[in-house]
């Protein structure tokens, strides 16, 4: 295996270790899912392997979800077909994640997660589909959340299924529709996850896990399965289905049918067993992933954005630029507002107006706003010292010398 | 084609849903009374009754597994007269006896009894579910809302302000509390009757004939507050966005009652008629059902009353009285403004507002309403209409003979 190593301690307990090569991050793909098949195989037929954890080896994420940009080569493929063979084609390589994943919660021993860092999308996917999971409470980059609405997809890992089923549709709805990322302290107070422990005893926490449930089962694969606060047509369960329709409708307006399809997985496959379930979201998945929205919202607000971030657009052999001080002329409400969001953001600014009043009133907008972070308990007071002491107010125009930047707001 | 006539026409007294005398009376013995009653005024043979039609709108509970055929057993019916539940939301019973009047034109019946139960504080609304307001696929897709909103929307767009609809349940009141007094429901009110036999409800309790403007105006809205928090009063906008803003008039002293009650239509040919010794008291001169706009939902009275005045090759100036459900006075105040309607013809004896509206069972009691105020006003044609939910619309056309 190339992404995963698998070591079995003297206990039995295997050690599943997420670590794809020459990537800063892991990300789940086609090889990756092959794999995860393979050592699931390899903990159910294996005698002496009692239960397994499953950790990442980076620091920087758990797992950053599904690899999107590896779609483009089967949406290739699959624009050679005509629409019927490519929705059937489409379905059948995006229920592959499914089969893993249900292979892997059903393969009769217990499996723990061990979030040592960010799991989003199908990285807090797979997690769901393991039986147990313990977050490092003491790493602040650790986030968990099904994101993908936020660039037009949903979550087709089984986000739409195991996540309800585990917090209740009105929770579930709450942290897909927005995309919301929670902290381990959050997600656990949510019923997410199951503990929150300091990262040094993630593994021996999630170890004692396994060691302790033998017979470990998925509460929706349990015999009297209820779903927390009710089905669609449970009275306190319509509720929220009554209520979440109109709420997208007004923040939407019909417009993004990622979110319009996360109702309909919810609504249709919280009526059916988890398998069902799965065929609804994967269904629902694959008529999305032909929308124009969802595929112009992947190239515009995922992938084209990351290429600008990493500078896609920078000549060879230009060097960066970085701004460490500006000059802005004017400091009445426009002036006033850049020189805050600049000092903010830890430049210097020269704030520059016709007389020292004038230039000493834009200032005190900046000490203003600082001050209501301050009494918010959202900042301590040195640092909001810090920040107003960037400013410098002057009537004096020869400060933009040095200025990386001037700024004509008057 | 054979005439369908009207013979008699009950409806119990309408309970109120808290701590109401018809609380302790079963939805099925609402039902059952009425049947009896349409035997026993009428020394009907009841083998003579074909089928029996009842609308019920949430047919779940002690309401489910078809509770006309139930109440025509525990009636002590002939056990050949058949007998099947229909939901047309409010227009169930309405719909109940056009039906049945089909099936006397058609010659599958000679005498039908159509009505309809809705023991709401028992059964409340809602309680059979269904996916209008659930499935996001209709919900979001179609813009749905629920009917207090579609009535402040249907206020909004028409221009009725919050104390045209106040004036008019304030008439409602007054109109209803004066038929009382009067003994105009005489006729047709049969009291209900508790375990040992005894009267337990001989009047409508709904009613407050005390109400004025100040009272009206110191409720609240009623549809205002959920609306704005889960945003249905922007998917209504988003249908009608010429309207910049919901003006939220309703509230629950100018929308229809929430009751228990229970209605029963004695319908049958001439011949059956003279058969069984009776005397006709009207005839079926049109029926109409429509669709219309799903979101407004409740101006298919307008849509409706149209269809069912071609059908009779009439004009909106023929009808001597109409008489439209209450279900909200934003949707009674529409319909007059449509037609020009005098306010003196439409609802003479007050209406849902005062009264309440047991929805599966309205329909046929508005029908036996308008046709008693026929006889006592010595007039001669009557239409008789409901909003219903999904945009829906139901009329009936009939005359004196």
């Amino acid at each position: 295996m190339k992404h995963f190593t698998l070591k079995t301690d003297k206990d039995g307990i295997a050690l599943i270790t997420f670590n794809s090569p020459d990537v800063s991050m892991n990300v789940l793909s086609g090889e990756v899912l092959g794999e995860i098949l393979e050592w699931t195989d390899e903990v159910a037929a294996n005698d002496a392997i009692k239960g397994a954890v499953i950790t990442s080896g980076k620091d920087s994420a758990f797992c950053a979800g599904a690899d999107l940009s590896g779609l483009g080569s089967i949406f290739g493929e699959a624009a050679k077909l005509s629409a019927d063979e490519r929705s059937a084609m489409l379905y059948t390589e995006f229920f592959k994640i499914h089969t893993a994943f249900r292979k892997l919660e059903t393969c009769g021993k217990p499996v723990a997660a061990a979030i040592n860092a960010l799991a989003l999308g199908g990285g807090l996917e797979i997690t769901l589909a393991c039986h147990y999971r313990v977050a490092a409470s003491d790493n602040p980059k650790l986030k968990l959340g099904l994101p993908e609405a936020m660039v037009g997809v949903l979550p087709g890992g089984g986000g739409t299924q195991r996540l309800p089923r585990l917090i209740g549709a009105m929770n579930a709805f709450d942290l897909m529709l927005q995309g919301k990322q929670i902290t381990a302290d959050k997600a656990l107070a949510l019923g997410v996850i199951h503990a929150a422990v300091p990262g040094a005893e993630l593994i021996e926490n999630a170890k004692a896990w396994v060691k302790a449930n033998p017979e470990a089962k998925q509460p929706w694969d349990a015999d009297k399965f209820k779903i927390p606060g009710g089905g669609p047509y449970h009275p306190a369960g319509a509720q929220t289905f009554m209520g979440v329709s109109p709420m997208v409708r007004k923040n939407t307006y019909g417009n993004y049918p990622a979110q319009r399809y996360i109702l309909s997985c919810v609504y249709e496959g919280l009526q059916l067993d988890i398998d069902a379930g799965l065929r609804i979201e994967c269904r629902y998945f694959t008529k999305l992933m032909q929308r124009p929205e969802s595929r112009n919202m992947i190239r515009s607000i995922f992938l084209s954005k990351q290429a600008l971030d990493k500078g896609g657009r920078r000549p060879a052999g230009q060097s960066k630029g970085e701004i460490k001080k500006i000059a802005v002329i004017g400091a009445g409400f426009m002036g006033a507002g850049v020189a805050y969001v600049s000092a903010m953001a830890g430049i210097e600014v020269a704030l520059v107006d016709v007389d020292q009043s004038a230039a000493e009133k834009g200032k005190a907008f900046t000490e203003g706003e600082l001050g209501k972070r301050v009494q918010r308990k959202k900042m301590d007071q040195a640092k909001a010292d810090g920040i107003l002491a960037r400013i410098t107010p002057t009537t004096d125009y020869s400060v933009m010398k040095d200025a990386d930047m001037v700024i004509e707001a008057v | 084609m054979t005439e369908a006539y009207i013979y008699d026409a009950v409806r119990t007294p309408r309970g109120k849903k808290k701590n109401g005398s018809l609380h302790e009376i079963t939805a099925l013995q609402l039902a059952t009374q009425q049947l009896q009653a349409v035997r026993d005024r009428n020394a009907l043979d009841t083998a003579l009754v074909d089928d029996v039609i009842l609308g019920c709108v949430t047919p779940v509970g002690e309401q489910g597994a078809d509770i006309a055929r139930t109440a025509v057993i525990d009636a002590g019916y002939a056990q050949t007269t058949a007998g099947f539940q229909i939901n047309r939301f409010c227009a169930s019973a309405l719909e109940a006896c056009n039906l049945g009047a089909a099936k006397v034109m058609c010659g599958e019946a000679d005498f039908v009894i159509a009505g309809g139960v809705e023991a709401m504080s028992r059964v409340p609304m809602g309680m059979d579910g269904g996916a209008m307001g659930i499935d996001p696929s209709i919900s979001f897709d179609h813009n749905i809302v629920p009917q207090g909103v579609s009535a402040d929307l249907i206020a909004t767009k028409y221009g009725f302000s919050r104390d045209d609809v106040d004036a008019y349940a304030m008439e409602s009141q007054k109109r209803a509390a004066k038929a009382w007094k009067e003994g105009r429901f005489k006729n047709s009110v049969v009291p209900v009757k508790d375990q040992l036999g005894l009267t337990i409800l001989d009047h409508d309790e709904h009613m407050r004939p005390g109400t004025d403007m100040q009272s009206l105006g110191g409720l609240n809205s009623a549809f205002q507050a959920l609306s704005e928090f889960v945003g249905l009063d922007s998917v209504a906008i988003q249908r009608y966005p010429e309207i910049e803003a919901i003006n939220f008039v309703h509230t629950g002293g100018n929308s229809s009652g929430i009751v228990d009650g229970a209605s029963a239509v004695l319908i049958g040919s001439k011949e059956a008629g003279e058969k069984a010794g009776l005397k006709p008291r009207a005839r079926f001169r049109s029926m109409a059902s429509i669709g219309s706009e799903p979101t407004i939902m409740l101006t298919g009275p307008v849509t409706v009353t149209k269809k069912a005045l071609a059908k009779a090759g009439m004009e909106v100036g023929d009808i001597d009285l109409y008489e439209l459900n209450e279900a909200f006075a934003s949707v009674v105040l529409r319909h007059m403004q449509a037609f020009d309607i005098n306010p003196a013809i439409m609802n003479v004896n007050g209406g849902a507002i005062a009264m309440g509206h047991p929805l599966g069972a309205t329909g046929a009691m508005i029908l036996g309403t308008v046709l008693d105020e026929l006889e006592r006003s010595d007039k001669q044609t009557a239409l008789a209409t409901l909003c219903v939910g999904g945009g829906m619309g139901t009329a009936t056309i009939i005359e004196r003979v």
